[in-house]
């Protein structure tokens, strides 16, 4: 899919990140991040080999994390979201998408402060709407993400 | 099986991934009067208060007790759009990042094995045994099967809450299995012993606790006195709550005068005098020791008059006499107390 389709023009790129991804649970593999200012949102295209996985994080009104779903050429919400702090790993809809961003978590990092610091493992999962469900740190998650995030 | 009663059994396995870690957080009653430094040191052995394993590296470890931090912290991940004060970066390290990622990998793994460890902790163990009491395993396998297969994942809560099988949007099938899992990890938990007759049957050296007119431990005299504790339970209330305890298909006993609860199903000898057990409090369970000749818990002199008492009771039934042991028909010939009053008015013999 051709993130151009969707990208407004005042789409800015914040960075391109060489890195590491995994799909599915699957053994890491190089990738590359872009990651996107569109204004309202922020894209996240992850590039592994042939496959592209598109992530968009909105804030207002609401934060909305949402995956580009290919076979109905839409967006849809995410099950679930989980970052591991210290690992600067970041994963969506369980282990379905795992990548290493140390930008996009430092920038949190800053911009949440005091909130996440201590903290090891943020676990978030979401309805079929976007809102949040729950939301975890630490030992108070009561399943891995991918548990979370298995299936809807 | 009717519709309720599933309902309720459903209800009852989703209610187990509920971990509470902040009632995890929080110390026992201690009605016996332990100070906080003293209960402190003894919950430090709390079972799962403990930081799960990680991957080391550069990984964040804060203070586990003092990050409860719900109230005040933002709830949600956010864009990441603003530029962190060291700048992008624009290559990751190969080794670390595959490091990272199989760290996060082994850690979901290891996760899942810990998530069962803590669920099962949280359970309800009484009220699980007894609604699991006349299940038909067949039944609940056969009906699952023909459920429609539904998601359930963001609607589990709503249903714990409820217990309302119309409610139920969830992946049934699913939920059967663990079911089915419960259950089988259920028997699990119930030693061969423990059942009526069990004074007999406990596969260890009995009988020996309780042989002195009072407590011999050396350090009773002072910290009883000081406790204002004239007595511990006597071996007949402690066999009789054991005794009516598996009548009801329970698996704890209250200790007498105190806030513990004692998994009597637990208590395994590790000893010609030691043991192994759990207790709780009804919101946490933790794992202890004892050594009944020295009257230690957790390798040390009890805290408090309620430790002493729980640590009296595991004692009884792990090397206690037989009197009154789920075995009316025995003829004693043991050194058990004479008295079989239920009153606990006559003092423990150690």
């Amino acid at each position: 899919m051709g993130l151009a389709v969707h990208a407004p023009a005042r789409a800015q790129l914040l960075y391109s990140l060489d890195t590491w991804c995994s799909l599915d649970g699957t053994k890491p593999v190089a990738c590359r991040v872009d990651a996107i200012d569109e204004g309202e949102a922020t894209i996240y295209r992850h590039r592994i080999g042939a496959v592209e996985r598109l992530v968009r994080i909105r804030e207002q009104p609401l934060v909305r994390i949402e995956l580009w779903d290919e076979a109905s050429r839409r967006w849809r919400t995410a099950r679930s979201a989980a970052v591991l702090l210290g690992d600067n790993v970041l994963c969506f809809d369980g282990t379905a998408l795992c990548v290493v961003n140390p930008n996009y978590l430092n920038s949190i990092r800053e911009e949440k402060g005091p909130a996440l610091a201590g903290r090891d493992t943020v676990q978030m999962t979401f309805g079929t709407d976007g809102r949040v469900n729950a939301y975890c740190y630490d030992d108070g998650c009561p399943a891995p993400p991918a548990a979370a995030g298995g299936r809807r | 099986m009717n519709a309720p009663r599933w309902s309720l059994l459903l209800a009852a396995v989703l209610a187990m991934p509920v971990p509470a870690p902040a009632l995890a957080l929080q110390p026992p009653a201690s009605p016996g009067g332990g100070t906080d430094a003293e209960d402190a040191q003894w919950l430090a052995r709390e079972r799962g208060g403990g930081r799960r394993g990680g991957g080391g590296g550069n990984r964040r470890r804060g203070n586990h007790q003092a990050r409860t931090g719900f109230g005040r912290t933002p709830r949600n991940l956010q864009r990441g759009n603003r530029r962190p004060s060291g700048g992008w970066s624009n290559r990751i390290n190969a080794d670390g990042g595959r490091r990272s990622l199989d760290r996060a990998r082994r850690d979901w793994d290891r996760n899942r094995i810990a998530d069962r460890g803590r669920r099962w902790d949280n359970v309800d163990r009484d009220r699980l045994r007894r609604e699991f009491a006349g299940i038909d395993r067949n039944r609940i396998r056969d009906r699952v099967d023909r459920l429609e297969r539904r998601d359930w994942d963001r609607d589990w809560d709503k249903v714990r809450d409820r217990y309302d099988w119309n409610d139920v949007r969830g992946d049934v099938r699913d939920a059967g299995r663990r079911l089915e899992r419960t259950v089988n990890r259920w028997d699990d938990q119930w030693p061969g012993w423990v059942r009526p007759g069990w004074g007999l049957a406990r596969p260890w050296g009995w009988g020996w606790y309780g042989a002195g007119v009072a407590p011999s431990w050396g350090w009773w005299g002072t910290r009883s006195v000081a406790w204002g504790l004239g007595s511990l339970a006597t071996a007949s209330v402690i066999n009789a709550a054991v005794n009516q305890a598996l009548a009801d298909s329970r698996t704890t006993i209250v200790v007498p005068d105190t806030g513990y609860t004692l998994y009597y199903n637990s208590i395994t000898s590790t000893g010609t005098d030691t043991i192994s057990f759990s207790a709780g409090n009804g919101q946490t369970t933790w794992e202890l020791t004892a050594d009944c000749r020295q009257g230690w818990l957790n390798g040390g002199v009890p805290a408090s008059a309620a430790q002493a008492q729980l640590l009296n009771a595991a004692c009884q039934v792990a090397y206690g006499p037989a009197d009154e042991a789920g075995d009316p028909g025995r003829n004693r010939t043991d050194t058990a107390p004479t008295s079989s009053s239920a009153s606990g008015a006559s003092p423990q013999r150690v």
